[in-house]
């Protein structure tokens, strides 16, 4: 009755065993080094093995034996087991998916790059390292984040202008933003006063 | 086509702290009238809600930008019954004036720019022969001498960056002379700083062109000593208008208003200057081509009059001037202008300040603690009569005095910065303080502005061509708010300390390096210009460009 046929990419598979349970029928992980249950991550649709991954790094055995494989032998473990699992080792804010989202369009706007480096393979990957709890975003939810931000942006503006207590001047100006000529091949963006033209 | 227009807001705020923010980067549909213009900007000051502040507008002189302050004031008076008066309220752009003063000086020496060679930008052929072709062109050269100098110079950059083999070419020559590669920049005929650049760089570049010239064996572009005397010249005519372009483009945390008049000054005084040389036949005028510079500078002239003209009816010039504590009345009273200017200026400066910022004072004196022990003193005495009268006379003799006692501490060249001054003054002169943020916040020049294409031009290259004008809007508000923060995210959640932030950076009090004596000369390194040439214009007329350097720095 489930679809275990799904290809696990994640190298957390390898220390879990799938069991079932006995009397519920349903099915769990359970972790080949301590013992710990855990229910399966292909229960629902998300599939995500993010609880199991985050018990591999809280899971004391499994860290140990990682060591000794690598050959380091650590007599006082426990400083650096603590400095492992403390949650002080990644200091600054907590990720939510909103951050990344404003990092992520803080990036793209200030490189003038294009939308779609939100799905660079190579950014997601850098971002997925980075932030292993967070999904990255993809460009569409970027582009509705930006128009929220420019909302409040503007937001901000007028309640800093309400409370403003002097004059305020304006400077305007019009200017040819891009030309249609781009469609033909130009590789040129003139950008001419319409005065002088 | 994709065509916007952006607002940019200016002010000050209670820490004399300059604020250039982006408002609105609108696009326009249809045909960009006066008329839909000033709906335009009035829907943004109506978003914002300052309708009521709003003070002045900043724009170039064409002929929409007047149709539209006229109809944003009729719009305005009609819808919200606010009085704002287009003829005092609007600035036209410096920067815009500047270049079409010398764009006529230009246009007069026929050594104006052809934008032929834009479109062929990309193109770099690797033929080395291609060169008989380029000259073809350039062969029939004008009989002006400047003209044949110019375009000789043009030619030869035009030759450097049309085929990578001449460009390796020029580079070797170039090292020759243990100067690293370095291409000349072509001249644009809309902007004149371009043809000052192409000076600047060919005169730095002398000796490797020659070089290179002597190379390639092409004789239309071989230029004699007498034209690189020419250059020269050119080059040290133009100089004091590069610096009053320079001082308006290069920094935007400076104040503007106050030096607007300066500019002017510098700009006739250099021109009477040159004139007189010219005329007196020796030194400058000495030269052959004496006689096509005195037309052209005859002709830049009445442009300049003209443009120096509209600076009459703005308010802010004379008051911006006043309120900068370094040079007050200084200007008005030097010989070059009238002798009753200083007192005209100041008793309009001094009326404006009465009618519209005495009020203002007196409302935050209700609020000062030293009048609550007044009021307390005046509730003991209701029923007196003179009392009252005696009390409103002393205390409208100290506000009246406000003025004039600004007026009277003497000018302190000493003061780098003119807000920095305020913000640690204000205390004492506080209806002063607040004119003072109220006009030095207006911008002389629309630089601001065409920052910000320039940023938008970044952004919207060719190959983000489904940008949406939503999009580019609201990445252009959020980009200039990022800036302005000019911090990364994770510090920005943090504590920033925002109080004891300057109004403008330490480095501010620094002079800028264009605005001291001889930058161009530590520019031009071991090249520099001739002595004979430095000389030729500074005949007489050292003493008094020494003196103002004092006052403004």
């Amino acid at each position: 009755m489930w679809a275990f046929e799904t290809k696990k990419s994640s190298e957390a598979w390898n220390e879990f065993i799938e069991v079932v349970h006995r009397k519920n029928g349903t099915a769990h992980l359970l972790c080949k080094h301590c013992d710990s249950a855990f229910t399966h991550p292909n229960r629902d649709v998300s599939k995500s093995t993010s609880t199991i991954g985050k018990h591999l790094r809280t899971c004391t055995t499994y860290r140990r034996k990682l060591h000794l494989e690598a050959g380091e032998h650590s007599p006082n473990f426990d400083i650096l087991d603590s400095l492992f699992n403390s949650s002080a080792a990644r200091d600054g804010p907590v990720a939510t998916r909103d951050l990344i989202k404003e990092r992520v369009l803080r990036i793209i706007i200030a490189g003038n790059l294009p939308f779609s480096f939100a799905e660079n393979d190579e950014f997601v990957d850098l971002l997925k390292d980075a932030y292993p709890d967070c999904p990255p975003p993809n460009r569409r939810a970027i582009v509705e984040y930006l128009k929220a931000k420019a909302t409040l942006t503007r937001h901000k503006l007028k309640t800093m202008l309400g409370e403003l207590d002097s004059k305020v001047s304006i400077a305007l100006d019009i200017w040819t933003t891009r030309t249609n000529l781009a469609f033909f091949g130009m590789s040129s963006l003139i950008g001419w006063r319409f005065w002088f033209s | 086509m994709l065509i916007n227009l952006a607002i940019t807001g200016h002010w000050i705020d209670s820490n004399f702290r300059l604020h250039q923010e982006l408002l609105a980067f609108t696009p326009l549909e249809g045909r960009h009238t006066g008329e839909y213009m000033a709906s335009v900007v009035f829907n943004t000051l109506d978003e914002f809600d300052i309708k009521e502040k709003f003070f002045c507008v900043t724009s170039d002189s064409a002929s929409n930008n007047l149709k539209m302050v006229k109809d944003l004031s009729a719009l305005l008076h009609d819808r919200c019954k606010i009085k704002w008066d287009w003829e005092t309220n609007h600035i036209p752009c410096l920067a815009h004036s500047i270049n079409l003063v010398v764009q006529k000086f230009i246009k007069t020496l026929a050594i104006k720019a052809d934008d032929d060679f834009e479109g062929s930008n990309g193109m770099v052929s690797d033929n080395d022969e291609a060169d008989e072709i380029i000259m073809e062109d350039s062969d029939t050269f004008d009989t002006e001498p400047f003209a044949t100098t110019i375009s000789k110079i043009r030619a030869v950059a035009k030759s450097i960056r049309g085929s990578s083999l001449r460009w390796e070419r020029f580079e070797r020559a170039c090292k020759a002379y243990d100067i690293p590669g370095m291409t000349i920049p072509l001249d644009i005929t809309v902007r004149w700083n371009s043809t000052f650049r192409m000076l600047l760089k060919a005169i730095y570049l002398r000796e490797p062109i020659q070089r290179y010239v002597e190379e390639l064996k092409v004789k239309t572009m071989r230029l004699t000593d007498a034209e690189w005397e020419q250059a020269e010249v050119l080059l040290m005519f133009l100089l004091p208008f590069q610096r009053c372009t320079a001082r308006f483009e290069c920094n935007s945390s400076y104040t503007e208003i106050d030096y607007v008049f300066f500019a002017y000054d510098t700009m006739y005084n250099h021109i009477d200057d040159v004139k007189d040389k010219l005329k007196s036949g020796t030194g400058i005028g000495a030269l052959p081509c004496a006689n096509f510079m005195l037309t052209a500078i005859e002709n830049m002239e009445k442009v300049l009059k003209k443009y120096y003209a509209k600076t009459s009816f703005p308010t802010v010039y004379g008051d911006g001037m006043i309120l900068n504590p370094r040079c007050k009345l200084a200007l008005f009273e030097e010989d070059s202008w009238e002798a009753g200017d200083a007192q005209k200026y100041s008793n309009a400066c001094k009326q404006r300040f009465t009618s519209d910022y005495e009020h203002g004072s007196r409302i935050s004196d209700a609020l000062a603690p030293s009048d609550i022990t007044n009021k307390r003193i005046q509730n003991a005495f209701p029923n007196d009569p003179e009392f009252q009268r005696s009390l409103s006379a002393r205390s409208s003799k100290r506000r009246r005095s406000d003025y004039d006692k600004y007026i009277e501490i003497p000018n302190d060249p000493s003061i780098p910065f003119g807000l920095v001054w305020w913000r640690d003054n204000c205390k004492l002169y506080p209806d002063m303080g607040k004119m003072a943020r109220d006009v030095l916040a207006v911008p002389a020049s629309g630089c601001a502005v065409e920052r910000q294409f320039s940023i938008s031009g970044r952004m919207t290259i060719w190959q983000r061509n489904r940008l949406s004008p939503k999009i580019i809007s609201d990445s252009m508000i959020y980009k200039s708010a990022l800036a302005k923060t000019r911090c990364p995210l994770r510090s920005e959640l943090g504590i920033v300390d925002d109080i004891n932030v300057l109004p403008v950076d330490e480095l501010e009090g620094t002079v800028p390096e264009e605005w001291t004596q001889g930058w161009w000369l530590k520019k031009l390194g071991k090249n520099s210009i001739g002595e004979n040439i430095i000389d030729m214009f500074h005949m007489n007329g050292d003493e008094e460009g020494d003196k103002k350097e004092d006052i403004y720095g």
